[in-house]
């Protein structure tokens, strides 16, 4: 059962992903990255990891998703987005993908998985890695997370003297 | 019976309760569509241009700081259930970590990033 | 027959269906009492026609709306125009899988309920957004664009008022915070955290003072403008849903759950404690539409950033405190 579901949201996740790059409608392709994150969700489940999972909908679907949609309003995107006479971003994309593409299979060949078999992870397993070992990660997302503010505040005002 | 299952159980329920209801009230109903009815409601004046307008960039940027503090309360999280066994470790890793989070409320509040009106 | 009632499938299948029972009772009466409050407030009568003291008008309005005709309009995304009240009724469904509503009465009691519920919460944005935006009507959009802006601006707060019960209780688990509060509630010592926990969610079910997204003075219906039938009966339902969800939320999080007011009086724990406190916060919610005007919307964005969120992580330095000095 775990084997089916865990197949059924691989087959959801590529559905949105190619929904994303394929649909001429901005709104449509936010839809599609919503379902990919939310099939991620699901899988992140199947793999005994809840936290991480439910982590994955509040941040990406309930936040990035969010984001993303009020950049198409901001943008006024009605028509399709993609001018697909340029050449050059076609061949760079392309290559790009083949990039990743090695890189995911490489990784199955590095990391076999034996079945879908892996430990429970709880919030207090996550909480325990995050201040001890893996403290210095910790105080430095929040360094990243002050860095974000400035970079988004910045590019704001820089919008804001082009409209002048 | 584990408690996932559960969980995946009232999510099926869930969406089969809420759309079912949808798909048989499209039955239910008549269907005697007409032009005006379909109009959008706009008060009955002449509808003028696309619905969605330009959007002021205020909303963008609050979007963005929400994004900023929602990873940030989405960390806290397994932070919060191991403060009651590190205690006062787990106090102060934290409150370094908040720190430089109000650190950047006070950058955004002091740019202005939250100023709603001009 | 003895054999069938101790098969534990049985036993959770009964449970389940109580509590999805109650909870969906308790929001279609919502209507009801919401109608005659707002009547007693303002000295009318109120809905009173249909079956005895108009008890059987939520039944006869959910009827009425499911045979009305489906309306829509030549602009709208029929796609997402199907999509959006569902979610919004989907998600109170989903989130009341981990409310614990008396000893032994959950559905689900997973080590992530808290989670759960945040992230059921989350998602339960996404009708009203959609909504809005497929509508194709300016009125729509305008309310969906508002909505989203509040719902994201007060879902901060709300967040982290939430993390406060979770250092307490030093568990994610709903089960367990309620346990923790067997001594105390959690709304004593994080009081400031129980009241911006509270006040959000007034924002995150858009009632009053902060139902901007559908102001009908100003914006017809908001993103529900567009809808009809039973896909405006989901919104509609879906709202009140929500209520009985953020009330049981409250409740549990912050006022004990089935625990008494106070330690020396737990002779009673039971699910009659949380049935009152739900209770209580419901007419609450009810009481406070019909008696606060709406905000302006730069002040409720300037409430949020500004006053909330500043409160929410005060109650975290709080709790954070009270944990490593107890």
């Amino acid at each position: 059962m775990t084997e089916v579901l865990m197949w059924f949201f691989a087959l959801l996740a590529i559905i949105g992903a190619f929904t994303v790059v394929l649909n001429p409608n901005p709104f449509y392709g936010a839809m599609g990255l919503l379902l990919n994150f939310l099939s991620i969700a699901g899988m992140y489940m199947l793999l005994q990891s809840p936290v991480l999972s439910l982590l994955q909908v509040i941040v990406y679907a309930g936040g990035i998703i969010v984001f993303f949609l009020f950049v198409i309003l901001l943008l006024h995107l009605r028509r399709p987005l993609a001018d697909r006479d340029s050449s050059l971003k076609g061949v760079i994309a392309v290559a790009l993908a083949v990039v990743f593409a090695v890189v995911g299979v490489s990784a199955l060949f590095i990391y076999p998985m034996n079945g879908f078999y892996m430990a429970y992870v709880t919030a207090k397993d996550i909480g325990q890695y995050m201040l001890t070992d893996g403290l210095f990660a910790f105080e430095l997302s929040s360094f990243l997370l002050l860095v974000g503010v400035v970079t988004a505040i910045a590019i704001v005002k820089l919008y804001r003297e082009e409209e002048k | 019976m584990s408690e996932l299952w559960k969980l995946g159980i009232m999510l099926v329920v869930g969406l089969l309760v809420a759309y079912g209801g949808i798909l048989v009230s499209l039955v239910l109903g008549p269907r005697r569509p007409s032009k005006t009815k379909n109009y959008p409601y706009e008060s009955g004046i002449q509808i003028k241009g696309n619905a969605h307008g330009k959007v002021a960039i205020k909303y963008f940027l609050v979007a963005l700081i929400f994004l900023i503090f929602d990873v940030e309360a989405a960390v806290l999280f397994p932070w919060a259930v191991k403060v009651g066994d590190l205690k006062l470790i787990a106090a102060v890793e934290g409150g370094i970590f908040l720190l430089i989070l109000i650190v950047a409320y006070l950058y955004a509040l002091g740019k202005g990033a939250i100023k709603w009106l001009d | 027959m003895v054999e069938l009632l101790s098969n534990p499938y049985v036993i959770w299948a009964i449970k389940t269906l109580i509590i999805f029972g109650a909870v969906m009772t308790a929001a279609a009466y919502m209507v009801w009492v919401e109608r005659r409050v707002a009547a007693w407030i303002q000295d009318r009568i109120g809905p009173n026609v249909v079956g005895p003291f108009g008890l059987l008008q939520p039944i006869a309005d959910v009827l009425k709306l499911a045979f009305k005709e489906e309306v829509i309009p030549d602009r709208v995304d029929r796609l997402l125009h199907f999509l959006a009240p569902g979610i919004l009724f989907a998600a109170p469904i989903i989130a009341m899988a981990v409310i614990p509503y008396g000893p032994g009465l959950w559905i689900s009691n997973p080590d992530f309920g808290l989670l759960w519920l945040l992230a059921a919460t989350s998602i339960a944005g996404y009708g009203v957004i959609l909504g809005g935006l497929s509508s194709g009507s300016k009125y729509s959009v305008l309310g969906g664009l508002r909505s989203t802006s509040q719902i994201v601006s007060y879902e901060i707060p709300m967040v982290i008022a939430a993390i406060g019960p979770a250092i307490g209780a030093g568990s994610l688990s709903l089960v367990d915070i309620v346990e923790a509060q067997k001594a105390m509630w959690f709304a004593v010592p994080q009081f400031i955290g129980f009241m911006v926990f509270l006040i959000t969610t007034y924002a995150e079910t858009n009632r009053l003072p902060f139902d901007l997204p559908e102001a009908e003075s100003e914006l017809v219906g908001g993103y529900h403008t567009e809808f009809s039938s039973l896909r405006f009966a989901w919104f509609f339902a879906g709202e009140y849903a929500n209520m009985v969800i953020a009330s049981s939320a409250v409740s549990v999080l912050f006022m004990g759950g089935w625990y008494g007011p106070l330690p020396g009086i737990n002779i009673f724990p039971g699910v009659h404690w949380m049935i009152l406190k739900v209770a209580f916060f419901l007419f609450l919610f009810v009481w406070i539409r019909w008696t606060l005007p709406r905000f302006r919307f730069d002040q409720l964005m300037y409430f949020s950033w500004k006053v909330l969120l500043p409160l929410a992580l005060l109650n975290l330095f709080i709790a954070t405190a009270f944990k490593v000095i107890w």
